[in-house]
C-alpha cells in the first residue's frame, strides 16, 4: 500500500517536472499577465504587452513607486533640459 | 538495556506526526497566462514561504496550515496564504489546497493545490509539485488569469 501510493506520487512528480522543465525552455518573457511582470512605470495591458503607465490607468493599489517616474521622465525632459541646459 | 533504549528511539520515531509544524518553502517554475486570446509562459518569481500548521484531524491525519509568502527575484511581492494539509496513513505523500492572497505592492487572489513527498525525522525534507491559479486582484491585467506550476523545497521541523 505505501510503496504503491509513494510510486504514484514519484511518478507523477517526475511527469510535471517535465513538463514544467519544457515549459521553462518555451518561455516568452516578453509577454506579460501581471502588472508587476512590467518593469518599474509599466503596467501590462490587455494584450499583453508592457506600456508606460498613464496616471489614471495604473493599478489601484498606490504603494507601487513606478508611476511617479514615469511623470518626470515622459512629459517634462525638454522643458527640463531646456531650462537647465539654458540657465548657466 | 541498549536494545531497549534503541526500541524506544524506533517507537518514538516511526511515522509519528506532529501536532505542531513549521515549514520553509522555496518555489519556482513557470508562470502562465491567459487573457485576451492568448497564453504566455515565463519563470516565476522564486517564491518564500513560511508556514506554521497544526494538526485538527488524525484519521487522515488532516493540518491546518498559515503563513507568509513572499515573491523575490524579479519582484518583491508579500502577501499570506492558508489551507488543509492531508498525510494519508502509512505514506510519506501529503496533499495540499487553499487560498493565497498577495497584497503588497498589488493584491492578488488565487487559489492553490500541491502533492510531494517527504524524507526525514522531526527535520523533513520535502518536495512538492504546487499548482497556483491567481484569478482575481490589482495586479492581474485585465482579462488574464495566471497559472503557476512550482517545484517546491521545504524543510519542515516538528514543533511538538
Amino acid at each position: 500500500m505505501r510503496s504503491s501510493a509513494d510510486h504514484a506520487a514519484t511518478t507523477w512528480s517526475w511527469l510535471l517536472s517535465m513538463v514544467a522543465i519544457v515549459l521553462l525552455g518555451a518561455c516568452d518573457s516578453e509577454i506579460c499577465a501581471r502588472h508587476s511582470d512590467c518593469v518599474s512605470g509599466q503596467v501590462c495591458s490587455a494584450s499583453g504587452a508592457c506600456a508606460i503607465a498613464p496616471d489614471d490607468a495604473s493599478p489601484s493599489d498606490s504603494s507601487d513607486g513606478g508611476s511617479d517616474a514615469v511623470v518626470i521622465d515622459a512629459a517634462p525632459d525638454a522643458t527640463t533640459d531646456a531650462t537647465l541646459d539654458g540657465g548657466p | 538495556m541498549r536494545s531497549l533504549l534503541l526500541i524506544m528511539v524506533l517507537v518514538a520515531s516511526a511515522d509519528a506526526e506532529s501536532l505542531w509544524e513549521a515549514e520553509l518553502r522555496l518555489g519556482y517554475g513557470v508562470a502562465m497566462g491567459g487573457g485576451g486570446g492568448m497564453t504566455s509562459t515565463r519563470p516565476t518569481p522564486l517564491t518564500v514561504a513560511a508556514v506554521g500548521a497544526v494538526a485538527v484531524r488524525d484519521e487522515p491525519y488532516t493540518y491546518g496550515y498559515g503563513g507568509l509568502v513572499f515573491e523575490t527575484l524579479d519582484r518583491n511581492a508579500v502577501g499570506v496564504l492558508a489551507g488543509v494539509r492531508l498525510v494519508p496513513r502509512d505514506s510519506r505523500v501529503r496533499l495540499a489546497g487553499g487560498g493565497v492572497l498577495m497584497f503588497a505592492p498589488y493584491t492578488l487572489w488565487g487559489a492553490t493545490a500541491s502533492a510531494g513527498l517527504c524524507r526525514g525525522g522531526s527535520i523533513r525534507i520535502c518536495g512538492d509539485l504546487q499548482l497556483t491559479a491567481y484569478f482575481a486582484g490589482s495586479d492581474l491585467a485585465a482579462g488574464h488569469t495566471v497559472t503557476h506550476l512550482q517545484f517546491v523545497l521545504g524543510i519542515v521541523f516538528d514543533a511538538l
